[in-house]
């Protein structure tokens, strides 16, 4: 995905989990997506930031 | 080495920046642009006009000229002399407080071993590659045998495997040389893995300080909060190491593949600017790919 334009705020439903999400605006996705459209969503793992019990 | 404590320091970007960095420690600072990152290390090494105090070992040397501070600073511009070789650039700092000429030898051949740039020592700046050129850097700032090392954002035009590198070389010095060290970043990685506190620094004003993970599951403010860019906070109810260092981890109705250290995960959270959103998924998937 080439980042060109704002970044653009959606929030997605996945799983009865609501996540937000920034896209920039100009991409080939940001482009194709509309309100309401199913999608996949993918959270790369090495993202992800952990808090566990001490 | 000393611990620094900086107290009440106010000038045109910093508004009463109080902080404590222990002796030995590595405290991480960050911010947004324009947040006071970079005046607050040329505060600590005198090289910008403040009021408040800085103190080094409960002493303060706000009256102490830059080079006789004792501090080794790395700036983002890592500002090597091209003319000169790496072996001149590491003496250079020495030769400038008046070392004597054996004792610069001696310096500089233990800062290059720390380095391991001894072979590099006949090149210029301009045949190094940019990790080579951050050794050369860092090398520098640590011949003089500081009291207080300041690295600013020293990573920022490395590609991500030289980081890596660098990150785990950073780790080394502070534990084998155990200098008191302030890092000033915008990467979580980096905060993460070098620091066991991150100082929190916004419109000159340090907002929090605590553990990476304190910061960013317990955001002091919205301003914190906001610079973290990290809304995506998810309560986990179960979690389950499987191998490699993961967790199967259990979010309302997601199961979520996410880094653990063998313990439970209690909570995840997930910046939003990573989250994927795609209309196709190509070629076997990813893991924590949903529909």
């Amino acid at each position: 995905m080439a980042a060109r334009g704002p970044l653009l705020e959606v929030e997605v439903e996945v799983g009865g989990v609501m996540l937000r999400a920034r896209v920039p605006g100009g991409s080939a996705d940001a482009a194709e997506i509309g309100e309401g459209d199913e999608v996949y969503v993918k959270l790369p793992i090495r993202h992800i930031r952990t808090l566990s019990e001490r | 080495m000393p611990s620094v404590s900086l107290v009440e320091i106010r000038n045109f970007a910093l508004r009463g920046v109080s902080l404590e960095v222990g002796d030995g420690e590595l405290v991480t600072v960050m911010g947004p642009n324009g947040a006071g990152k970079t005046t607050l290390l040329n505060v600590v090494a005198g090289l910008v006009e403040y009021e408040g105090s800085v103190l080094f070992d409960g002493v303060p040397v706000d009256d102490v000229p830059p080079e006789r501070r004792g501090v080794g600073y790395v700036p983002q511009s890592l500002a090597l002399f091209t003319h000169m070789t790496v072996w001149e650039n590491v003496a250079f700092g020495l030769r400038m407080r008046g070392f004597d000429r054996g004792e610069i030898g001696v310096r500089v051949e233990e800062a290059l071993r720390l380095l391991e740039i001894s072979h590099l020592r006949d090149r210029y700046p301009a045949r190094l590659s940019g990790g080579e050129r951050q050794r050369v850097a860092i090398a520098r700032a640590l011949a003089a045998e500081p009291r207080v090392l300041l690295l600013d954002e020293p990573f920022n035009d490395l590609d991500s495997s030289t980081r890596r590198a660098m990150r785990s070389e950073i780790r080394r010095l502070v534990s084998e040389v155990g200098v008191t060290t302030l890092f000033v970043t915008h990467d979580w990685v980096e905060a993460e893995e070098l620091s066991g506190r991150v100082a929190v620094l916004v419109g000159g004003g340090i907002l929090q300080v605590g553990t990476p993970e304190d910061v960013i599951f317990s955001p002091a403010t919205r301003e914190v909060s906001e610079f973290l860019g990290l809304q995506n906070l998810l309560d986990c109810e179960e979690s389950r190491v499987v191998s490699g260092g993961l967790a199967e981890v259990r979010c309302g109705g997601l199961t979520i593949l996410a880094p653990c250290e063998g313990r439970r995960v209690r909570k995840l959270a997930i910046p939003p600017e990573k989250v994927v959103i795609t209309k196709r998924v190509e070629g076997r998937g990813w893991f924590n790919t949903f529909r």
